[in-house]
């Protein structure tokens, strides 16, 4: 399964955020003849009467100027981008759209439909674990006369008939598609690369540039297009009014602070033979814990071996399920989806022969925040002797191919999908990766060690890049000695040569800044 | 002559030879090449053999059975004594094998006699001694050849006739043999169009044509370049499997280089002289309980290592340290025989003395195809196949099987392969080496994995696992296939659970008292021939 990523249009994903190659490509394959005449859409009856002067006004253009960090060279920046993407008028001057839409943004603007001014704008919340964002005009003229759309608070059922609204390829006007709610289900969020949430897979054509973009039953908004399938036909994907509620519940407070997540990893106890070990009784359902996540919500208050039987009263299933709010069986922790961080969830557990209840206070996931894409956080790096030190996570690891791809490392493979399953994180919560070697004669060794996993500076073992620049500082020995996992031999330096080759560093490779640790 | 008896000879067989002869047919009738033909004044084609050989591999992700057979047609040379010298890769897992010669269209049943994987070379003999009867036996030279060297290499076609081209010894280079853990001296024979590459014969040009001086093993088609084993290594097999040996003397180190001035200083070495510095130690192997980590290695039998990690050879090459572990001069080595080290450890300098032993295969956590011949361990359970991490397990994922294949798995075979004593693995220490976990790998004899599940009734449920790694049954640590056999066994089969814990924390039960049916059912329905085979750590002999 791989969903589409439209912020990464580049990438060959069928994106929904449409770059400018990408329409100039179009033109000059002489499209705009025949799609002008396509362009006056008929008026769907879903809409009302009145879509045509009234809602669609409030349907908007967004122009993203974005730049991504270059984790290769992290003092520098890469080149500017421009992409196109969708987003509507929710009231009191806010903008909804998709946090792809938006993210890394140098310069935005927005553009009213059919309007003929772009009006500068800026992100007053992102969410990139929901991808979502509201968005601001400065100039409050842009606001008179538009209508508010108003987000309905039921979710739609199979078949529903519905209407998406943007400005996808193919042309400058605003577009619309029909379709049918085809499915309501958990699906992955592409944008983050982990975090999954409620979607609606639709089948109106949701193209590159739709992104943002209002899906409509009636009047009313059921909720935002932002990804596509590229495997199969007339498979589009719409976040539900229920998760931009969440998002606007989560902002209310002036910031945002993600999903909560239930913090465990359960096993189905479908099998009858591992259900009864478990200790569960006859009638009763339930599944295991096989791993409480560290810093998670269940830290501290549950343990593995235990059965959940019952999430806020309901009964879960043995796979894992309990009757869904749309008529359809939901995964259990499709309860957590419904509450903020700091709120309650009430678990009936089974630990052998005891039945108890305990009331578990919702939390994030930090441990798994190197698994994530990384937006809008500049990279943080330590670059001393030429030796490049970065964080591990995903941006670095998928920016070096010699990471990431690399056949022969099977060890950043390793650590990143096993490191909750194998307890990697027992010793190290955060790790920390020789990034890659700037050629001088004081390393001149050393390039073999780029891509290894820092283990101990001086013999001290380093808990993480802050952790590991204040070693380098406070070091007072004739020599620097850095091991690395899985590495028979150190990095040995001379402390005395240093100074001196910092200078010659900076010079030969240009180099800006030569540390960000915050 | 040639032409005629091409046209007219039955089917070529099976495998690679075909589309060559077709491409040399095309070369020789458009006057494109004009190789060397040798006939009637020669006995060289007397001495060469052709080997048609099936093949069968276990299938290790079906432990109980075997792959498709294949065939294939290579090039064997006749050393007396009823003895055919080629290469191991030719006949490794074999099913039949046999021999033609060019005096008769007759095909002769054959054996393997001897096989060595590391120096990649085998013995055959025809079973009917009356095969060798009118063959000319080869001598093996008793030297490396020096660079520069002209060669002819010759094999014989398909029908029976003399092939010949000529050659030139590029470089003599420590090379990566297929199935070795560590490297040995090989040729580069820079030569046009050659058949294949496979095992063909390497003479002197302006030897004589009873004397073989190397037999290829590989051919880089692009580069018009053929790797081949000097005859000091041919012989050296040869000695071997005339005492019945286990297999070629192996060091069992591993040593960084010393280069970098900033390390030798740190590691203790002296700032001139030379030495390289030993980070790991193969438990059983020869420099086991002599050698250790931390030593930094200068001289062995009186030649001195560089910093580099090579040695000065009689003829001018530079080659890998480890080739003194296996020769001196051109005289091949064999266990048992003794081999002068001097180290530097603590700031002492210390001469002592290393008893050559053969590869310990039996210590290796992960095996490698070093012994490939052996049949997968497994056993199966409810459904549950497990089977012991080895190479050609990941191998089952295909080409791509670094990229395909469960991380977990590949990261164990590049980390926890060997059983080594290894500088800065002490656990005590800190955890380098070790990384961050939580399984103790390297307290492991073999890692176990639950491959995959036959669905049945017994397992609905609990199906989806997949290259788990097995860590217990029955609360008790496992450590091989065997381990889970005797648990079963203890366990009985009356009433309860049976408990498996794998990796990640999970847990699944099997319901003991309805295991034996169960078993059964799986085998028939999945027509499993046998839902076991155990055999010791200790097997893989190298010489069936």
């Amino acid at each position: 399964m791989k969903l589409t990523l439209p912020c990464l249009v580049r990438l060959k994903f069928r994106g929904v955020a449409v770059p400018r190659a990408f329409l100039a490509m179009l033109l000059f394959a002489g499209l705009p003849a025949s799609v002008s005449a396509s362009t006056a859409p008929m008026v769907p009856e879903v809409a009302g009467p009145d879509f045509k002067n009234r809602l669609s006004r409030s349907v908007l253009k967004i122009q993203n100027y974005s730049q991504d960090y270059d984790y290769h060279s992290p003092w520098n920046s890469r080149e500017v981008e421009t992409s196109y993407g969708t987003g509507f008028y929710i009231g009191r001057g806010r903008i909804v759209t998709n946090a792809h839409v938006v993210a890394q943004s140098r310069l935005l603007r927005v553009q009213k439909n059919n309007g003929t001014k772009w009006f500068p704008a800026r992100v007053r919340h992102i969410a990139h674990d929901c991808d979502l964002a509201i968005i601001e005009v400065k100039d409050s003229s842009f606001y008179q006369g538009l209508p508010v759309l108003k987000i309905q608070n039921k979710l739609p059922r199979l078949n529903d008939q519905v209407a998406v609204y943007g400005y996808p390829v193919g042309g400058d006007r605003i577009s619309v598609t029909i379709g049918v709610v085809s499915r309501i289900e958990m699906q992955e969020y592409a944008h983050s690369g982990v975090d999954a949430h409620l979607a609606l897979q639709v089948d109106a054509a949701i193209n590159p540039g739709n992104s943002g973009g209002p899906v409509l039953m009636g009047q009313d908004v059921i909720g935002v297009a932002f990804q596509s399938f590229t495997n199969a036909e007339n498979t589009g994907y719409v976040i539900p009014a229920e998760v931009i509620r969440h998002f606007l519940t989560d902002i209310s407070d002036g910031f945002y602070h993600g999903y909560p997540d239930i913090g465990l990893t359960t096993m189905d106890l479908v099998h009858d033979a591992t259900r009864f070990a478990h200790g569960l009784k006859k009638n009763e359902t339930g599944v295991a814990i096989v791993r409480v996540i560290p810093g998670g919500s269940g830290d501290g208050l549950l343990k593995p071996g235990q059965v959940l039987l019952e999430i806020n009263g309901q009964s879960i299933a043995n796979d894992g399920t309990i009757p869904g709010r749309y008529g359809q069986r939901v995964n259990y922790a499709d309860v957590a989806e419904q509450l903020q961080i700091g709120q309650t969830l009430r678990l009936k557990i089974r630990e052998g022969e005891k039945v108890f209840t305990v009331n578990m206070k919702l939390r994030g996931l930090p441990i798994l925040d190197f698994q994530r894409n990384h937006f809008e956080k500049k990279p943080r790096y330590f670059l001393r002797a030429g030796l490049l030190f970065q964080p591990l996570h995903r941006n670095v690891l998928q920016s070096g191919s010699r990471l990431w791809g690399d056949v022969t490392n099977s060890t950043h493979g390793y650590i990143f999908n096993y490191f909750l399953a194998d307890h990697l994180y027992r010793n190290r919560r955060k790790l920390v990766v020789l990034y890659r070697v700037l050629p001088d004669p004081i390393n001149s060794w050393y390039g073999g060690l780029a891509g290894h996993i820092v283990d101990t500076f001086n013999g001290t073992p380093v808990r993480d890049l802050a952790h590991l620049a204040e070693l380098w500082k406070k070091n007072t020995r004739p020599w620097v000695e850095i091991r690395f996992f899985f590495q028979s031999y150190p990095l040995v330096l001379k402390t005395k040569q240093l100074a001196a080759a910092e200078k010659r560093i900076r010079r030969r490779y240009d180099v800006g800044r030569r540390e960000n640790l915050k | 002559m040639i032409s005629n008896q091409w046209l007219s000879s039955p089917p070529a067989p099976v495998g690679r030879i075909r589309p060559l002869l077709a491409l040399l047919f095309f070369l020789l009738s458009s006057g494109a090449i004009s190789p060397w033909f040798f006939s009637g004044s020669s006995d060289l084609d007397k001495s060469l053999v052709n080997i048609r050989v099936t093949t069968q591999k276990w299938s290790h992700y079906r432990p109980w059975r075997k792959e498709q057979d294949r065939q294939r047609e290579t090039n064997g040379i006749y050393i007396g004594q009823g003895r055919v010298i080629t290469t191991a890769d030719m006949v490794l897992h074999h099913t039949y094998i046999e021999l033609e010669k060019q005096s008769t269209t007759d095909r002769f049943p054959a054996r393997v006699v001897y096989i060595d994987t590391p120096s990649n070379l085998a013995l055959l003999k025809a079973e009917d001694a009356a095969f060798a009867r009118d063959l000319v036996p080869m001598k093996i030279g008793r030297r490396f050849l020096k660079n520069k060297t002209a060669l002819r290499l010759a094999r014989l076609t398909d029908n029976k006739t003399l092939y010949e081209t000529s050659g030139r010894l590029v470089e003599t280079v420590s090379y990566n043999y297929p199935y070795a853990l560590h490297s040995l001296s090989a040729y580069k024979v820079s030569t046009g169009i050659i058949n294949g590459g496979w095992s063909e014969v390497l003479l002197e040009e302006d030897g004589d044509d009873n004397t073989m001086v190397g037999l290829t093993m590989y051919y880089f088609e692009k580069k018009n370049v053929a790797i081949a084993i000097p005859a000091p290594v041919l012989r050296l097999f040869v000695k071997m499997a005339e005492k019945k040996m286990a297999g070629l003397p192996f060091h069992g180190i591993s040593a960084i280089s010393l280069r970098n001035p900033f390390l030798r200083k740190f590691l203790g070495a002296d700032a001139t002289g030379g030495g390289v510095y030993i980070t790991g130690i193969m438990r059983d192997s020869s420099a086991d309980g002599v050698l250790r980590p931390g030593d930094i290695l200068t001289e062995i039998n009186g030649q001195p290592v560089a910093y580099s990690g090579l040695i000065d050879d009689e003829l001018g090459n530079r080659l890998d340290f480890t080739r003194l572990f296996l020769f001196r001069g051109d005289e091949g080595l064999l266990p048992g025989q003794k081999v002068a080290v001097r180290l530097r450890r603590g700031g002492k300098t210390k001469n002592l003395s290393i008893r050559l032993r053969p590869y310990p295969n039996s210590r290796l956590r992960v095996p490698d195809s070093f012994y490939p011949q052996k049949a997968p361990n497994f056993i199966i359970v409810g459904g549950f196949v497990f089977t012991e991490l080895s190479r050609e397990y990941l191998h089952e994922w295909g080409n791509d099987w670094r990229k395909n294949a469960s991380r977990r798995l590949t990261f164990l075979l590049d980390h926890f392969a060997f059983r080594a004593h290894q500088a800065g693995f002490d656990p005590k220490e800190t955890s380098t080496g070790r990384g961050p976990g939580k399984t103790d790998w390297a307290s492991k004899n073999r890692i176990v994995v639950l491959s995959h599940v036959l669905a049945d009734e017994i397992n609905q449920g609990i199906g989806g696992f997949r290259d788990g790694v097995l860590l217990k049954v029955n609360e008790k640590n496992v450590d091989s296939v065997a381990d889970i056999a005797r648990a079963l066994k203890k366990a009985g089969n009356k009433t309860g659970n049976i408990s498996f814990e794998l990796s990640g924390g999970y847990r699944i039960y099997l319901d003991k008292s309805r295991l034996k049916q169960a078993n059964q059912r799986i085998r028939k329905n999945y027509g499993i021939n046998k839902l076991r085979r155990i055999q010791p750590l200790s097997g893989g002999t190298t010489g069936n």
